[in-house]
């Protein structure tokens, strides 16, 4: 059922979310990157200690150090700065590409799945096209089209990634249809449209949001992927993902390069994870007492 | 000379399943008066809710069928109405509660929320326009939780459905359904899930306020002594038929048709509470895809003779205002 949000309520999730290590670990680094990602985007490139595009081969291939916390690479690019100056970019990607789907999937899914007969058909069988090809896949065909560039990997995901939340909002609005005040608003006189606006979608989105939060992670490892196949940022612009590609040259004997990247996409991707799990238990009657 | 608000004339409703052709009304003749409030009762599946349903345009399509009838409802037949005009009648001009007031509010909006969409609604069609929170829609708000007895009306259109009792959000319902002052209102069991001290303020409650807005009632309940409480008409259903019609005190002081008299007889009785054993009506209420032929009452019916399971005995007037649908008398 749909969850009131109030103060009292906001009390009872907090409280929820902080009685769980796992989930502490999942709000701080998921506060972090958006707090660091915020940053980046206000200050630019004064927030690092190095200018991340900066080459220089006299500190090429530094092993972590107090002087470069996560080391230098091939260039002498100072591996910290880079991973955090890249931080919007995947904000951006994960962000846009869960919320973009997010809106356009609950507004047809919730619609489609209300109206019901030939129309929920229709849309039903137009998700299960994009569906039926691996998301991956879909977006690596998508993204090679369009050509490299951040846009194109948001776009490139978003095709393959509405359809789930279609699905979602489809099977709430179903079972939400039923209910007794849907059919209270119908006696009442109210438009069809505007219950579908009014009471549909509101009490439609707390299991989606659930599920987005989860699914960011997911979106950034995508765009990762995306990028170290070449298909995303370009260089010298930094990206965890063309990071990870840039060093695996010299995993042997600069492991650091390839490495801290991918521990960085790892940490956020988990770190949305747990939070996306703690929301869900936080949004379920059952963990309350 | 009282003029009829709703005449259902003839009504069949059929659903079509899987497992086959459910007949939940046939050929239904009913006719409310202005100002009326008209009882409907009998077991349950015997086709109350399905009237109602019918009247509101909200059978669930596309298994439900109507294959004869007319319901008119100010000389118009809604069954000819689109779902668009239908829109328009529904809330403003019938209006309707239902059984489970636990349920019918929406969970995520406060009480003054949901009751000022009506509202709103009636001020829209009535050509005024209001915007969302403007003074006059709340002053109505407030007026109408005061007239349902909600004490403390101003903070009580804050709170959300999950802070009111069953009997306080029934009251919501009742206000949100007579709020746009509707001709009538279809009442599906409204007290049944209330308790019993409950269900006699929420009576007197409507049967107050239906008198004060000049509405007519189809008041749906499976127990005949709330219906005895608030109804001016009784109509007796059982398995899709109206078996008889005649005002409340016509039904029970002299019911005439053998199925009301074994309803009414299988009442406990003040004096014979300790002695006897309650009556009961034997056997079950028929499944509605194999109805018996002629009078669906004839197996279950002590008065039973020959002529019963030939042909369906017509609803016909046997004195003024009082009809039975048996050919026994």
């Amino acid at each position: 059922m749909g969850v009131s949000i109030d103060r009292r309520e906001i009390t009872v999730i907090l409280t929820i979310l902080r009685r769980d290590r796992l989930s502490i670990f999942g709000i701080a680094v998921a506060a972090a990157f958006i707090a660091t990602s915020t940053a980046v985007v206000i200050l630019g490139s004064k927030l690092v200690p190095y200018d991340p595009t900066q080459v220089n081969m006299m500190l090429a291939f530094q092993a972590p150090s107090f002087q470069h916390l996560f080391g230098t690479d091939n260039l002498g690019r100072d591996i910290f700065s880079r991973c955090v100056i890249a931080a919007p970019i995947d904000a951006q990607i994960g962000f846009s590409i869960v919320g973009i789907s997010v809106l356009i999937g609950t507004v047809l899914g919730s619609f489609s799945g209300y109206i019901g007969g030939k129309v929920d058909e229709t849309f039903m069988r137009i998700t299960d096209v994009f569906i039926s090809v691996p998301t991956l896949v879909l977006a690596v065909v998508v993204a090679v089209a369009l050509g490299p560039g951040v846009e194109h990997v948001i776009e490139a995901n978003l095709v393959g990634w509405w359809p789930v939340y279609a699905r979602l909002a489809r099977a709430g609005a179903l079972s939400l249809k039923e209910s007794q005040f849907i059919e209270a608003a119908k006696v009442a006189g109210i438009s069809r449209h505007k219950i579908i606006l009014k009471h549909v979608l509101p009490n439609n989105i707390s299991p989606i949001l659930v599920y987005a939060t989860l699914d960011i992670g997911n979106a950034i490892l995508y765009a990762s992927v995306l990028s170290y196949l070449g298909l995303g940022a370009q260089p010298p612009q930094a990206e965890w993902g063309r990071m990870v590609y840039d060093g695996q040259v010299y995993l042997v004997n600069a492991w650091w390069i390839s490495i801290i990247p991918g521990v960085v996409i790892f940490a956020v991707a988990l770190a949305f994870n747990l939070l996306g799990d703690a929301l869900r238990d936080a949004f379920d009657p059952r963990y309350r007492k | 000379m009282t003029h009829p608000v709703l005449e259902v004339h003839d009504l069949s409703v059929v659903f079509e399943t899987f497992e086959g052709r459910y007949s939940a009304l046939n050929s239904i003749d009913v006719t409310i008066n202005e100002s009326e409030v008209m009882g409907l009762v009998g077991e349950s599946g015997c086709g109350k809710s399905t009237l109602a349903l019918a009247v509101m345009g909200l059978l669930p399509r596309p298994h439900a069928k109507v294959p004869s009838g007319s319901i008119t409802f100010r000389g118009k037949n809604l069954l000819s109405y689109t779902e668009k005009e239908m829109e328009q009648v529904r809330g403003t001009d019938i209006s309707m509660i239902f059984q489970e007031p636990l349920t019918s509010l929406d969970p995520l909006f406060t009480i003054g929320d949901q009751l000022s969409e009506t509202i709103q609604i009636k001020l829209q069609r009535a050509g005024g326009n209001a915007g969302w929170n403007s003074g006059k829609v709340k002053a109505e708000v407030v007026n109408w939780m005061k007239r349902v007895g909600l004490a403390d009306p101003e903070s009580a259109i804050e709170r959300y459905p999950h802070e009111f009792s069953g009997g306080m959000r029934q009251r919501v319902m009742i206000a949100m359904a007579l709020a746009a002052e509707p001709q009538l209102m279809l009442a599906d069991e409204p007290t049944s899930a209330l308790d019993v001290t409950t269900q006699v303020q929420i009576l007197r409650l409507v049967k107050s306020l239906v008198s004060q807005v000049r509405a007519s009632v189809l008041f749906i309940s499976h127990d005949l002594a709330v219906v005895a409480q608030i109804a001016d008409r009784v109509a007796v259903m059982y398995a899709g038929i109206i078996v008889e019609e005649a005002s409340v005190n016509e039904i029970f002081e002299n019911p005439l048709h053998p199925y009301t008299q074994a309803l009414l007889s299988s009442f406990p009785k003040e004096k014979s509470i300790k002695k006897s054993r309650l009556e009961i009506i034997r056997g079950s209420v028929p499944n509605l895809t194999h109805i018996p032929p002629g009078c669906p009452f004839h197996p279950r019916c002590q008065l039973m003779k020959e002529g019963c399971s030939m042909a369906r005995p017509e609803l016909r007037e046997i004195s003024p205002g009082h009809k039975i649908a048996c050919d026994r008398p």
